[in-house]
């Protein structure tokens, strides 16, 4: 019974969640087919598009079935950007959080570089790291690093005063009240810090792969633009939109089964 | 009746040594350009293994009182003495119960009664059996492995209760405990904290606005004042227990802590 209602409601949400792409597609689809000159290609093309992207046998061309060696080059650089970032960011974080002085050591200088876009450190990116990965790599690990920072700052800070005391007068020492207290407490905020950094490298790896880099779904939009091939630019789009899809998806899957204590990721 | 000078502690069983010694304490707080004297004089011996009640209005500096006691602010003036010793921080001998839990979220139950004994580095099957024993005493095992945000505010603060006492505090602080309960809940944690006082070797110094329950609860009552605070008595209650609050000596009590209470503003 209730596992009925539970499917039910599932496929409720399900249904509702598809409404808007449907809806969109649809539209899409009556603006674009059977018109001669549009510059716009119609839903049917980009997925005949896709599918040869994925799997050729349609155009065979230079693009055909290469689609797995792009995402597999934008998703290493992805996830290696967010996990350098992480492990940056979540101890710095701590620190700053935690210890006066380095708070103000760091603190303001954080804040200044905070409000530069992403997208202005291109330039120098390429210069520091050459034209190539490297950039695209740096970008990425910029992106993810401010959210992942700024949400473990925040959690240090508004972890209760009543916990701290709490630990205290159940003989938690000094030193040991970081472990006990602090880092479970925080944990919350620093996953959602986590949850965004994943998000905002997805955003920013498109841009990281738009200048001297050959593979990666970036670089195929980028290429593919050139060419007037605006039918790979949206099947490249549609991707990147599936893939940081599945993979806020799997992040929200690990937080809750790991903070199950938490009403709000529980 | 209205003699309101702190009593000597003559009932006490005079040779009862003092567990809390609590002399001439004061503190004040910085209030911006201002100091705010929260509490000053306040002189009261409390013998093992008693239970005491502090009422007031608010404002009078019960919490102040009993946070240092805890450890959780410093002495102005005064000495502060628990087992003979200057307090100087908070400890696992003096166990406190907030108003509002003070639980860890993201342990269970079980798990928060243990925390004391596994923070302090006692071996696992003696943290695990500990904790069995006070889930089991404050009426828990169902809920053993229920997170705080999945219980009710009275399990939460037999939770509190319990993590305090696996961790083998002599003094058992409590600031308004039953405060934010309804009034089922809040009888029922009364006569099982009552139980539990009884079956054990604990004092308890537990702050309340309620005459009724400090008259319910305690074999003494201490009665503070504000504007500073300042104890201004200090009574026994001899009814024996269980106490029945229609009776007539007990709303003699009744009248009697709140004239105390009326005459000091
Ligand atoms: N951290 C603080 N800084 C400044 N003033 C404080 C601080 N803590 C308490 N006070 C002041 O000390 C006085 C006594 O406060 P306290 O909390 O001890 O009263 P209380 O008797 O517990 O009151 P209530 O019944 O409302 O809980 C109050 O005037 C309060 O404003
Ligand atoms: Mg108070």
């Amino acid at each position: 019974m209730a596992a009925a209602l539970g499917r039910g409601l599932v496929s409720r949400q399900a249904l509702l969640a598809l409404a808007a792409p449907v809806l969109g597609l649809l539209a899409w689809h009556l603006a674009t087919t059977g018109r001669a000159y549009s510059l716009i290609p119609p839903p049917w093309d980009v997925a005949v598009q896709w599918w040869d992207l994925a799997f050729g046998g349609v155009w065979d061309d230079l693009y055909s079935a290469t689609l797995l060696d792009h995402v597999l080059a934008s998703l290493g650089r992805v996830y290696g950007g967010f996990l350098l970032a992480a492990l940056v960011a979540v101890p710095l974080g701590l620190l700053i959080g935690r210890v006066a002085v380095v708070r103000d050591l760091l603190d303001p200088s954080l804040q200044i570089l905070r409000p530069i876009p992403v997208t202005a450190w291109l330039p120098l990116a390429m210069i520091v790291f050459g034209i190539g990965p490297r950039s695209a790599f740096f970008l990425v690990f910029l992106g993810a690093f401010y959210p992942i920072l700024l949400n473990t700052i925040f959690g240090v800070r508004s972890v209760e005063a009543r916990l701290f005391e709490a630990a205290a007068m159940l003989g938690v020492s000094r030193q040991a009240t970081f472990w006990k207290v602090v880092l479970p407490a925080s944990l919350p905020s620093i996953f959602t810090g986590l949850r965004l950094g994943l998000g905002f490298a997805w955003v920013v790896i498109v841009v990281g792969e738009m200048t001297g880099v050959q593979t990666g779904l970036g670089a195929i939009i980028m290429e593919a633009r050139q060419l007037s091939r605006t039918e790979i630019v949206i099947s490249g789009m549609i991707t990147i939109g599936l893939l940081g899809f599945v993979s806020d998806r799997l992040i929200q899957a690990l937080g809750r089964r790991l903070l199950r204590w938490s009403p709000q990721h529980g | 009746m209205d003699d309101l000078a702190p009593l000597p502690a003559l009932a006490t069983g005079t040779a009862a040594p003092a567990i809390l010694d609590i002399q001439g304490v004061g503190k004040r707080f910085a209030f911006g350009t201002e100091t705010i004297t929260a509490l000053s004089g306040a002189t009261l011996r409390i013998p093992k293994g008693e239970f005491v009640c502090l009422i007031g209005p608010s404002g009078c500096g019960k919490s102040t009182l009993l946070r240092m006691i805890a450890g959780f602010e410093s002495v102005s003036e005064g000495t502060l003495l628990m087992a003979g010793r200057h307090v100087a921080g908070p400890g696992p001998d003096r166990g406190m119960v907030f108003q509002d839990y003070g639980l860890f979220p993201w342990l269970t139950v079980r798990q928060n009664i243990g925390f004391g004994p596994a923070a302090r580095g006692r071996p696992r099957a003696e943290v695990a059996a500990t904790a069995a024993r006070f889930l089991e005493m404050v009426g828990l095992d169902r809920f053993a492995e229920a997170y705080p945000h999945q219980l009710s505010g009275g399990m939460k603060q037999r939770v509190a209760i319990a993590r305090v006492l696996a961790n083998q505090a002599e003094v058992v602080l409590m600031d308004e405990p039953f405060g934010a309960l309804d009034a089922m809940t809040r009888e029922n944690l009364q006569r099982e904290l009552l139980q539990i006082w009884e079956s054990t070797q604990l004092t308890v110094i537990f702050v309340t606005h309620a005459i009724e329950e400090a008259i319910l609860l305690a074999g003494r009552v201490v009665v503070m004042s504000p504007g500073p605070g300042r104890i201004v008595a200090d009574e026994r209650i001899p009814l024996p227990r269980p106490r029945d609050p229609t009776g007539v000596e007990f709303n003699a009590l009744r009248r009697h802590l709140a004239a105390l209470l009326g005459s000091r503003h």
